[in-house]
């Protein structure tokens, strides 16, 4: 469902998996996001981000961005839209309450607003552009050409910056 | 009223603060006399708003009713087909 959900097919070897649900989990992390990864039978995995202010609750439970990194042949499916925060459902199955789709609608337009979607589709990118330019990329190598992202705008910016470059917000 | 002050609607809060809500599910299990009964509430209170309001309110409250069932209804038919791809 497009407009609930951001997906996309990466063509890398679903090997990079467990390479970009780290690096997600890491740069949102970094960022105050909490976050949950739980790793699938299939080799797939689900990962959870919430902040506070930004997900609310429904019925007691927390709301969040789910991610869904799945093998799918010899490529990986990304996916990206809201749930519940550490349930392996991406992204519209919770419907037991009444309101739910309205949540989701409201819930979802912020993340399209902030890109969060995008933030995280762009790093599963570079993990797979790293990959693929330089086999035996260290971790430090990619950490020198890493990009930072302002948690306000969604703007993509220098990993040494410390202030956003659209917005001028400061980033931690 | 109905949203709160981020924009975001807040009806779930109102429901966990709903006595009814808190009885059936204290618990933590919903029996089907508890889903009757609470069926049985929601009919017994459109019947006493029938009576209490005129026809202009009432055909508001309808409409919020009817196109909030529409909205549930289509959300969990599309989320059958997305099953059945």
């Amino acid at each position: 469902m497009a407009t609930f959900n951001t997906k996309k097919i990466l063509y890398a070897s679903p090997s990079l998996i467990p390479a970009i649900a780290e690096r997600i989990l890491d740069q949102f992390r970094a960022e105050g996001y909490e976050v949950n990864c739980d790793q699938l039978s299939n080799g797939g995995y689900d990962i959870s981000l919430r902040k506070g202010g930004f997900f609310k609750s429904v019925l007691g439970m927390k709301s969040a961005l789910k991610i869904s990194l799945q093998p799918r042949n010899n490529e990986i499916a990304f996916e990206a839209g809201v749930g519940i925060f550490g349930q392996q459902v991406i992204p519209t199955a919770i419907s037991m309450f009444f309101f739910w789709p309205v949540l989701i609608t409201q819930i979802w337009g912020m993340v399209k607003q902030s890109k969060l979607d995008d933030q995280a589709l762009q790093i599963a990118e570079e993990v797979i552009y790293y990959s693929n330019s330089n086999n035996n990329c260290s971790t430090n190598n990619y950490a020198n050409t890493a990009k930072r992202f302002c948690t306000a705008c969604g703007a993509e910016n220098k990993a040494e910056a410390k202030f956003c470059n659209a917005c001028g917000t400061k980033l931690d | 009223m109905f949203f709160n002050e981020e924009g975001i609607l807040n009806i779930d809060e109102a429901v966990l603060e709903t006595p009814s809500y808190k009885k059936i599910m204290e618990d933590g299990i919903v029996t089907e006399e508890e889903l009757v009964s609470q069926a049985q509430k929601v009919v017994s209170m459109l019947q006493t708003m029938e009576k209490k309001y005129n026809e202009e309110q009432l055909s508001e409250i309808k409409a919020l009713l009817t196109e909030s069932s529409v909205l549930y209804a289509v959300y969990n038919i599309h989320s059958i087909q997305n099953l059945n791809k």
